[in-house]
């Protein structure tokens, strides 16, 4: 069933646009000490696409990512979530921000964790019983039956970063932000975390917009692949992959993925010579 | 299986070799290196105590056995009591007095610590009173206080309290403050109030902080009570014990080292209390797994 979803979806078509940035600036500091983190940033994520950025560390890849989520205001330009202020998406609990670290609360068990958004957002027809059933499912989703008791710092990092994705899925956002949310695990695992999304991705029909500083990890995932350059943070290009859906890691031996992994490398390069 | 076998083939190897691994387990090496450590420091304690009274040639007016002291207990006093129930009374009102105000002192600190760390002009008028809680050279005007207040014991929880404020408003502002950017963000990205911020993020991220000021306040409330009882016009308290033995030092040495060992015990008291409390409360914290 996922399978002909998911390839029905090949490419993805943005019928409708889930994130749009428009003329997006961002300053942080006042005066001479002010630093323009991102400026002339035109992008328009559709619906249930999932799209990467990628550039060299400092080009305003998270300042975008907290731009969408509310969390920063822009300094000129405008951000649209949803058609939505990104105040007005924030409050209406449309998207789950995934952090770098895990960020899972000590004094909370595996489960309580997993719980904490529910607790706070009081959602309608969320029946106790729901609660339990769909924490469940998640933390079988992510691989974690049996860890429910267990307390974050008992877990290897590659779990605690599972927990943290149960954690954001558990209230249903139609958008995920994730800002490198696989970057300090090893490889072995960010592959198998990098498949769990795609597949997390193709039944929950949400929409991506993934940080990574591995072109590999870009390609293998993305609908699309935002290329930054630094000082200020732009857009210097935005290259789709044409890889059909499902994809497994038998796609990255194909020459297609060679040559669009050559192609972010090239562009990526020109984005450094540029800050150079 | 195999090892019941073995056990049951050999029964004479069985119970050693039964201990051995019992003495192997984590947990009970570290009790009995716990309970070790403290026979252990019981001894020098007592050692250096006779040591030094054979070192000093001490005649029993200056120093006496640690063995007198410890028969004294078992006195009668005028009263017809025994000594040991005379001096626990007198820590019965040291306690309450200690104990109230640490009470006291933990809603203050913790309401004045969140105050400091969460908002910036009402934390700013605060931080001058709290810096001079800290500097009021309490154990100089605790007499003027019990003149002004009265020698009752409100007067003396008071001043216990006034002395235990200081580390549970600093801890609690150190722990309210540290919160990470990125929990304050996943709050924040979920819409939640500052309240739910609070109670859900904030406290409990900073009760490891808040019981360790409360560990140090709990040791400055007992001193505090002690103080407040020294001024003259007090009558009860195991500070009022201590000033009487010292009169009486040359008739009855052991009076006021049974006195002093008393006041030493009730600050242990009510840092192992606090102690306590932490474990439950902090029960699944990092680092607070009860070993
Ligand atoms: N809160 C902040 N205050 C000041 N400067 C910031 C802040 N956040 C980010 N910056 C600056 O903005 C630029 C972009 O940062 P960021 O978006 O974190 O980059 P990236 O995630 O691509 O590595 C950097 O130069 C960084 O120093
Ligand atoms: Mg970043």
């Amino acid at each position: 069933m996922t399978t002909t979803d998911s390839a029905s979806e090949t490419p993805p078509t943005a019928t409708q646009t889930a994130i749009a940035f428009e003329q997006v600036r961002k300053e942080f500091g006042k005066g001479r000490d002010a630093t323009l983190a991102v400026d002339d940033v035109d992008l328009a994520i559709g619906e249930r696409e999932f799209v990467s950025l990628i550039g060299p560390s400092g080009c305003g890849k998270s300042t975008l990512l907290r731009l969408a989520a509310d969390l920063i205001e822009p300094s000129g330009g405008s951000v649209l979530v949803k058609g939505k202020s990104p105040r007005q998406a924030r409050l209406d609990r449309d998207y789950g921000f995934i952090f770098q670290a895990p960020t899972l609360f000590d004094w909370r068990t595996v489960w309580k964790n997993v719980a904490l958004p529910l607790e706070i957002m009081r959602i309608p027809g969320m029946t106790k019983q729901k609660k339990q059933d769909e924490i469940e499912r998640l933390l079988g989703m992510v691989g974690l039956d049996g860890f429910e008791k267990h307390r974050p710092y008992q877990l290897s990092g590659g779990m605690q970063q599972r927990v943290s994705l149960a954690r954001a899925l558990v209230f249903r956002p139609s958008i995920l932000l994730m800002d490198e949310p696989f970057g300090a695990l090893d490889e072995i695992t960010r592959d198998r975390m990098n498949l769990e999304l795609l597949r997390i991705w193709s039944e929950t029909h949400t929409t991506i917009l993934f940080v990574t500083h591995s072109i590999p990890e870009a390609v293998l995932l993305s609908g699309r692949v935002v290329v930054m350059t630094a000082r200020p943070g732009r857009v210097q290009s935005v290259i789709p992959i044409d890889l059909p859906y499902p994809r497994t890691t038998e796609v990255e031996e194909s020459t297609r993925y060679y040559e669009l992994v050559t192609e972010v490398r090239e562009a990526l390069g020109e984005a450094m010579a540029g800050d150079a | 299986m195999s090892a019941r076998v073995t056990s049951q083939a050999s029964p004479s190897l069985g119970g050693p070799g039964r201990l051995a691994v019992l003495l192997r387990s984590e947990r009970l090496r570290s009790w009995s290196a716990r309970i070790g450590l403290i026979l252990i420091l019981i001894a020098l304690f007592l050692g250096g105590w006779e040591f030094l009274k054979w070192v000093t040639d001490s005649p029993r007016t200056t120093l006496p056995h640690f063995h007198e002291v410890f028969d004294y207990l078992f006195d009668i006093d005028s009263q017809g009591n025994t000594q040991w129930l005379a001096i626990g009374r007198q820590l019965e009102v040291t306690f309450i007095e200690a104990v109230t105000g640490l009470a006291v002192a933990t809603v203050a600190g913790f309401a004045a610590g969140t105050l400091m760390a969460l908002s910036r002009w009402t934390g700013r008028g605060i931080m001058p009173f709290v810096i001079g809680a800290q500097t009021v050279p309490i154990v100089a005007i605790a007499p003027a206080l019990v003149i002004w207040l009265g020698t009752g014991w409100e007067t003396k929880a008071l001043i216990a309290g006034f002395l235990a404020f200081f580390p549970i408003a600093v801890a609690t502002a150190r722990g309210i403050g540290d919160i990470s950017q990125d929990s304050l963000d996943l709050m924040a990205s979920y819409g939640a109030s500052p309240t739910r911020v609070f109670f859900k993020l904030r406290v409990p991220g900073a009760l490891p902080y808040i019981f360790t000021g409360l560990e140090v306040a709990a040791a400055f409330s007992v001193i505090g009570a002690i103080v407040a009882e020294l001024p003259v016009g007090s009558q009860e308290g195991i500070g009022v014990k201590i000033l009487t033995s010292q009169q009486y030092f040359s008739l009855e040495p052991e009076s006021l080292f049974a006195s002093i060992g008393g006041a030493c015990l009730l600050g242990g008291a009510m840092v192992s209390m606090v102690r306590i409390v932490q474990l439950i409360v902090l029960r699944g914290h990092r680092g607070e797994t009860i070993s």
